[in-house]
């Protein structure tokens, strides 16, 4: 029972030293994906320039849930 | 990627690509620009003098309550989309005679009001799902941060006036409170009042001193306008670099780190709208969760201040310390809310909390959209300043 034990929690260890080997990985992946975002910093920023291009994409989806909201066809 | 940023390389963006002719061309322009800004807000506080003398005060009686004050900033920078814009017609309206205590909830307004550029930007998400829900939530952080810190702190200005002394002792302490001018800002003076007086001169020889102080105050608020807009542009093509290298310094540090360079973008672009819409893509991809952009907004409200008080040192006269004490409210405003604000884990999770529910909310029907754009930027201020009118509060 008691080398049951031991083993159990020598393999909870082992779960936990892996796990936290995946979790600085997965920190690593998700620090490079930020970069690499960050590099592409100067197309975003064309949206704040020409931000009523937004407007105009947000409009029609707006008129079409009220239409749906009243009940009448799109 | 945004709808309206994919097909977005434009080489007007990309620093790279200029000659260093052109480079320098361009820095000759900002600093023109900047000239003119100072001039500009030097007009208004002339020409508000001008046209409304000694009853400067009496002019902005329908603002005298702190509701309407904070209504009227909020509506005119949603308007403009342009807090700094705002914030420096303010500094010029006190230049003029404007009290620093009708003006306090007028800058807290536009803090208010530039948040809607960012909201209209994750508006270009909105056939993207998740996207569109992310990019809406790290937007209206921006909007529910301004908001709590203004039921904080206008209610204790109201009661207390801790901003207006503080920022009182601060510009008295930098100006020097005996002679009432501008010891430490003088470079300033001489190269700003020849212009203005030159403008007045000649409005005054046409029209009478109202008609033409009013003249001046409209002419200084289009030009702050259109030189604020054109600094912008021409500092995001030309440091869009630098502002490369600040967020890269400061990916997967710290909080500090965040707000730190939220604040130092915003000094180099000029515009707190810039910086927040920025991270309004970036979050929107999932790239950044919207705990990691949250600080950098807050870095965006201190970073914005600059703007006035850049406007503030072109002020003379009399009035100086007041529109230097109205800039420092506004920095000492915007320092305190992030610091009592993101300091404090309760508060700190109420903007998050509540633009991650919005977005929930949006995202499952874009009506709410709508009513929330309308409702927090032009409906529910032209009601409440309505309601103030009818009861005569």
């Amino acid at each position: 029972m008691s080398e049951n034990k031991q083993e159990l929690q020598r393999k909870i260890e082992k779960m936990e030293l892996r796990l936290a080997e995946l979790k600085t990985r997965l920190a690593a992946v998700e620090l490079a994906e930020q970069h690499e975002a960050v590099d592409h910093l100067d197309e975003y920023l064309q949206a704040v320039d020409h931000e009523y291009d937004s407007l105009r994409a947000f409009w029609p989806v707006v008129v079409q849930e009220f239409r749906t909201l009243l009940g009448k066809k799109p | 990627m945004n709808d309206t940023t994919a097909n977005a390389s434009s080489p007007e963006l990309s620093n790279s690509q200029l000659s260093p002719s052109s480079h320098w061309l361009n820095w000759l322009k900002i600093a023109g620009l900047v000239y003119l800004l100072l001039v500009s807000v030097s007009i208004i506080g002339g020409g508000f003098k001008l046209a409304a003398g000694e009853h400067a005060k009496e002019l902005f009686d329908f603002a005298s309550n702190p509701l309407t004050g904070l209504i009227v900033g909020t509506i005119a920078t949603a308007l403009i989309q342009s807090s700094s814009t705002v914030t420096s017609i303010i500094v010029g309206l006190v230049a003029g005679g404007l009290p620093v205590s009708i003006a306090i909830p007028m800058v807290m307004g536009a803090n208010i009001g530039t948040t809607i550029t960012n909201t209209i930007v994750s508006l270009g998400h909105v056939r993207k799902g998740d996207e569109f829900r992310r990019a809406f939530a790290a937007a209206t952080v921006h909007d529910f941060f301004n908001l709590v810190s203004v039921v904080i702190f206008l209610p204790l200005e109201i009661m207390f006036g801790v901003l207006e002394k503080m920022g009182g002792f601060l510009a008295s302490l930098m100006v020097g409170a005996d002679s009432l001018s501008m010891h430490g800002f003088n470079f300033v003076k001489p190269l700003v009042k020849p212009p203005v007086t030159f403008i007045q001169q000649q409005l005054t020889s046409l029209a009478p001193d109202t008609a033409s102080g009013i003249l001046m105050v409209v002419l200084g608020i289009a030009t702050i306008f259109v030189v604020i807009t054109l600094i912008g542009k021409l500092l995001r093509s030309l440091l869009v670099g630098k502002a490369k290298a600040i967020l890269h310094s400061a990916v997967g540090r710290g909080p500090v780190s965040g707000i730190a360079s939220g604040t130092l973008m915003t000094i180099l672009v000029q515009s707190s709208s810039t910086t927040t819409s920025l991270i309004v893509p970036l979050a929107g991809s999932g790239v950044f969760s919207l705990r990691q952009i949250y600080p950098f907004t807050l870095g965006a409200n201190i970073g914005t201040c600059i703007t006035a008080l850049l406007a503030a040192t072109a002020i003379t006269g009399v009035n100086a310390i007041f529109a230097l004490q109205i800039a420092l409210v506004h920095l000492l405003y915007n320092v305190s809310a992030v610091i009592l604000i993101y300091g404090i884990p309760l508060l700190r999770n109420i903007p998050l909390w509540a633009a991650e529910h919005l977005s929930i909310a949006a995202s499952a029907n874009k009506i709410y959209v709508g009513v929330y754009i309308l409702g927090i930027f032009f409906v529910t201020p032209l009601v409440l300043i309505g309601g103030c009118q009818l009861l005569g509060i």
